[in-house]
């Protein structure tokens, strides 16, 4: 391609007023509870970039779909502040709920779903006016939240009620509720909308159901206390932290068997895959780090510092 | 998506205005200690789950299984009271071991937004610690790691069972045990 001078500036001056931000993408949100605050990380320099205030115990992480909005769940702040993940400043704090915690923003960037862990309930927030529209009751103490990737369904992992609660997203009630393991804290869902899996905190077992009528297909025995997980290299692997284990569980989907376990940081909680989905980052709670694993070598291949106490409970990467 | 009707709008909005009960939020604690003594005499003194001689607030220590994992010990505390752990992991090998408190005696009952609380011996709750010893050549070092919550599980804690108080007995239990484990390890 030839440019004249004229085009040549005029690139350059555009790419100048521009953050760096938008050629780094994507981004990692790591909410460090007991520091309040959230760690920015480049995921293609691993390293963090910022470290913002959160207040209110940040703990559950959701991005809007277009990347632009990150929202963080604070739960001693009744509610989630709303990033924006280009100037990578809070725009505000929302307050939704006393006991917010878990999160996930719909796939048509609409709508933000919290689940509030002491009313029972799902919040729906409207994610332009940041309105609270409604909530619908699930089982006690709700956590982990997945949307289908067709904005169908949104499911729950209710942690008292050992169960998962399916909501339909089109009349806002409650289709399906099946019991899991017991309580069910972190959930994932394949990018086909086929299957849901829920770590159980204390069975030490990850419950495998079909997403379409929460049938059980099957329970997969890990290490102690899963917290959270996620699924990389196009489904075929699912990755586990086990929080008193300092160990992420690697378990292959077509058998359903746990094949390997990989060390990570101390108390590993939240657990998500990088867009390529072939990284995976766990963020270690004691330790103050978050663990990046190659999910085809099944290596840690860096560890990068963060803050206190961080959880990063959600889909904390952004897709582009 | 289609137009979506809510049911419980205005009860929903009454509430939403007020903030009120939130979950507490987990804590840490961790002790280190360099010790002059070799790694296997350091592990040697600590190494069994039914053997807390070395920690000068414990006055006895029963475990029902060794250091068979599964295995609880029942520790009776020199200053009175009972606090029970069971053993999650243990790794000769790797001279570590982790352990999680089922129970706790209760110290005193106090009342608090009018309600009878009682307040347990080690203020804490849902808590799990692991104990680790490396070896630096010629010294050798000991982390011990606890995660924790406070005791009172509501909003608006007791001072006696705050974020506060569970910090400071965990960090002065685990800083005195390490304190008498270098003097008798350097024995």
């Amino acid at each position: 391609m030839v440019l004249n001078k004229f085009t040549k500036l005029a690139v350059i001056l555009v790419a100048a007023t521009l953050p760096n931000v938008i050629s780094a993408r994507p981004f990692a949100y790591i909410s460090n509870q007991l520091d309040d605050s959230v760690s920015i990380i480049n995921t293609n320099t691993r390293t963090v970039v910022k470290t913002l205030t959160v207040k209110g115990k940040p703990a559950g992480v959701a991005i809007s779909p277009d990347g632009k909005r990150v929202y963080v769940s604070t739960p001693e702040a009744g509610g989630f502040s709303a990033i924006d993940a280009e100037k990578q400043a809070e725009i505000r704090h929302v307050e939704v709920s006393s006991g917010a915690l878990g999160i996930v923003a719909a796939p048509d960037g609409k709508f933000i779903y919290i689940a509030d862990w002491y009313k029972d309930s799902v919040y729906v927030v409207d994610a332009i006016t940041f309105k609270t529209l409604g909530s619908v009751t699930v089982g006690k103490s709700p956590s982990g939240l997945v949307v289908s990737p067709d904005n169908r369904w949104l499911f729950v992992a209710n942690r008292l009620s050992n169960s998962v609660t399916q909501i339909d997203l089109h009349k806002m009630t409650i289709r399906n509720t099946t019991l899991v393991g017991s309580h069910p804290f972190g959930l994932a869902i394949d990018k086909k909308g086929t299957r849901i899996y829920a770590a159980n905190v204390q069975s030490d077992d990850v419950t495998v159901l079909d997403a379409q009528n929460l049938k059980r297909i099957a329970t997969v025995k890990v290490n102690l206390l899963p917290y959270a997980l996620t699924l990389a290299l196009n489904g075929k692997r699912l990755f586990v932290t086990n929080q008193d284990d300092g160990s992420v569980s690697v378990i292959d989907t077509d058998s359903l068997k746990e094949i390997r376990l990989i060390r990570v940081g101390d108390k590993p909680e939240g657990i998500y895959t990088h867009p390529d989905d072939k990284h995976v980052y766990v963020a270690n709670w004691f330790d103050g780090t978050v663990s990046v694993i190659d999910a085809e070598s099944l290596e840690v291949s860096d560890t990068i510092k963060t803050g206190e106490g961080s959880r990063a409970f959600g889909q904390f990467i952004s897709n582009n | 998506m289609k137009k979506i009707i809510f049911v419980v709008p205005a009860l929903f909005l009454m509430l939403s205005g007020i903030v009120n009960a939130h979950g507490p939020v987990r804590q840490k604690a961790e002790e280190d200690v360099t010790i002059n003594a070799p790694a296997e005499k350091v592990w040697g003194i600590i190494k069994n789950f039914d053997d807390m001689s070395w920690h000068p607030g414990i006055k006895s220590v029963k475990a029902d299984k060794g250091n068979e994992k599964g295995s609880v010990r029942v520790l009776a505390l020199k200053d009175g009271g009972t606090i029970s752990e069971e053993l999650k992991k243990y790794d000769d090998k790797g001279m570590s071991y982790a352990y999680k408190i089922t129970d706790i005696s209760t110290e005193k009952t106090i009342s608090h937004a009018g309600a009878e609380e009682k307040v347990p011996v080690l203020p804490v709750d849902n808590y799990s610690a692991t104990i680790d010893v490396t070896s630096n050549g010629n010294a050798t070092t000991v982390s011990w790691k606890a995660a924790y919550y406070r005791a009172y599980t509501n909003n608006n804690p007791p001072d006696e069972m705050n974020e506060d108080a569970a910090n400071k007995a965990v960090t002065a239990c685990l800083k005195s045990g390490l304190e008498n484990l270098k003097v008798l390890a350097e024995k």
